[in-house]
């Protein structure tokens, strides 16, 4: 299917649900944003015809019924209070650090066109808060996984990476990191059983030692047989070098 | 390398079990820049909110889009009892689906709209001919917002835009038009009813399509202006 016919079927069909759509249309669509982009320009034309329309007034019941039905879903489960130990230094560790990078983002966007950013990080952060001190409050959740990273006897770095087993995503703090050698860069590695390299991703260090950075993640902690950091030459290398910096086995 | 491996950059990730989240998305960004209309960055928040299982979120995401929903959902189906009920459908789904919402293919409110479209037209199908007809009898134009100075004054810009641009269609284009939308009819059968030739239909539709279009596009470039 080519782009004419895609939009001369969009003319008729355009408002139709994409799943009900003919599937070369569908095909067509995944992979041509100009045809994409046409569809929602139709689609919020059409759209004008709604907003046009005489907003009545909602029946005071039946916001209160809809939110009867709507249950957030519970961050809270229960678990072990040495779990809950773990969790309220992992969450208060994860808190300082995104309040503190946060702040370094804020900072350092100074264009006018940044304020309504700085809103919304700042309601996404509260919100990120608020989420760990449910995770404070309670023991634990089972889609999450602690893994903690220990660096030599003298030094007083350690990391702590926040596998979110549902999201397939790992984030990774560490604190009081020392800057890396010139020319060289921190990377986190998360290492298979047998040795394979799963996930890794620069971790740069900013103020005060503090480091993050988000790693993409197998769906099982199970798949996990070591965490390493280590000094890097190269920021695209796909091998850890020997210069270990932090580690951790994962049980 | 693995294929999984990634490196990632410096931007701050803040998570969310089950969701990715980067705050300084450069598809946000643009979203937030344009000066499309305060209410689709506004709802876009409070679909990123929604998504993080905020029903707080939800609660000012019914309370602000439920009138135009509503509204859809009234003039489809022109029973108020069915109304409410498939509002609460469309808005309950919205939270059922919340992880689902890609921002990249949709702006939240068309794609509110879009779904309160679909589900009142659905019902409306499921529905007995006779309510159908019932249902018909409703002439379009009564339910468009009435463009006096007082309702004017509180009208939202992108509101007076809209009720402008329906004013300025042809009748024959609003007509079809709204069956297509309200009444989900196909081209063909838009014909059929107005007892009028199939092409006809078509270009009034193309032609008030690209109406909208170009009243969009207007009150687009004057809100960047302002």
């Amino acid at each position: 299917m080519n782009c004419r016919r895609c939009q001369e079927y969009l003319e008729e069909f355009g408002l139709q649900e994409e799943s009900l759509m003919a599937p070369e249309v569908r095909q067509h669509l995944e992979h041509c944003a100009a045809c994409r982009g046409e569809l929602e320009n139709v689609r919020e034309a059409w759209s004008l015809l709604a907003i046009a329309l005489d907003p009545p007034e909602v029946p005071h019941d039946t916001a209160s019924r809809l939110m009867g039905q709507v249950e957030p879903s519970s961050m809270v489960k229960s678990g072990s209070r040495r779990h809950f130990a773990g969790l309220f230094k992992y969450g208060l560790a994860a808190s300082i650090l995104i309040i503190a990078t946060s702040s370094l983002m804020f900072w350092s966007r100074r264009q006018a066109t940044e304020t309504r950013y700085a809103q919304r990080q700042a309601e996404q952060l509260q919100k990120q808060l608020d989420q760990f001190n449910d995770w404070k409050r309670g023991f634990g959740h089972p889609t999450l996984h602690f893994v903690s990273l220990d660096g030599s006897a003298t030094s007083p770095t350690r990391g702590y990476l926040v596998h979110d087993l549902l999201g397939k995503e790992g984030h990774f703090f560490a604190f009081d990191t020392a800057p890396p050698p010139a020319d060289h860069i921190y990377k986190v590695w998360v290492l298979t059983n047998d040795g394979q390299v799963c996930a890794s991703a620069v971790l740069p260090v900013g103020d005060g030692g503090m480091a993050g950075t988000t790693l993409e993640m197998p769906g099982s902690a199970a798949e996990i047989g070591r965490v390493i950091v280590t000094i890097e030459h190269d920021p695209h290398a796909a091998i850890p070098s020997k210069d270990v910096r932090l580690q951790a086995v994962v049980p | 390398m693995s294929s999984r491996t990634k490196i990632h950059s410096t931007k701050l990730h803040l998570f969310v079990p089950g969701k990715r989240r980067n705050l300084m998305d450069k598809t946000d960004r643009r979203r937030s820049e344009t000066a499309d209309s305060t209410v689709d960055t506004d709802a876009a928040q409070l679909f990123d909110a929604i998504a993080s299982d905020d029903a707080e979120a939800f609660r000012r995401f019914f309370d602000r889009f439920a009138p135009e929903v509503l509204a859809i959902c009234r003039r489809i189906l022109g029973h108020a009892d069915d109304a409410d009920e498939v509002t609460s459908e469309v808005f309950l789904e919205i939270w059922s689906r919340r992880k689902e919402y890609d921002p990249n293919r949709s702006s939240p409110r068309t794609y509110l709209i879009m779904l309160a479209r679909s589900r009142a037209i659905d019902r409306l199908r499921a529905r007995s001919r006779t309510d159908v007809a019932s249902c018909s009898r409703c002439p379009p134009e009564d339910h468009f917002q009435t463009d006096t100075p007082e309702d004017a004054a509180v009208l939202s810009e992108l509101r007076r835009a809209a009720v402008r641009a329906v004013r300025d269609l042809d009748s024959g284009q609003r007509e079809a038009l709204s069956l297509a939308f309200f009444e989900g009819l196909t081209h063909q059968q838009i014909a059929d009813r107005l007892n009028c030739p199939l092409g006809t239909v078509k270009s009034n539709i193309r032609r008030g399509l690209k109406k909208l279009q170009h009243a969009l596009a207007q009150y687009r470039s004057e809100a960047e202006a302002r």
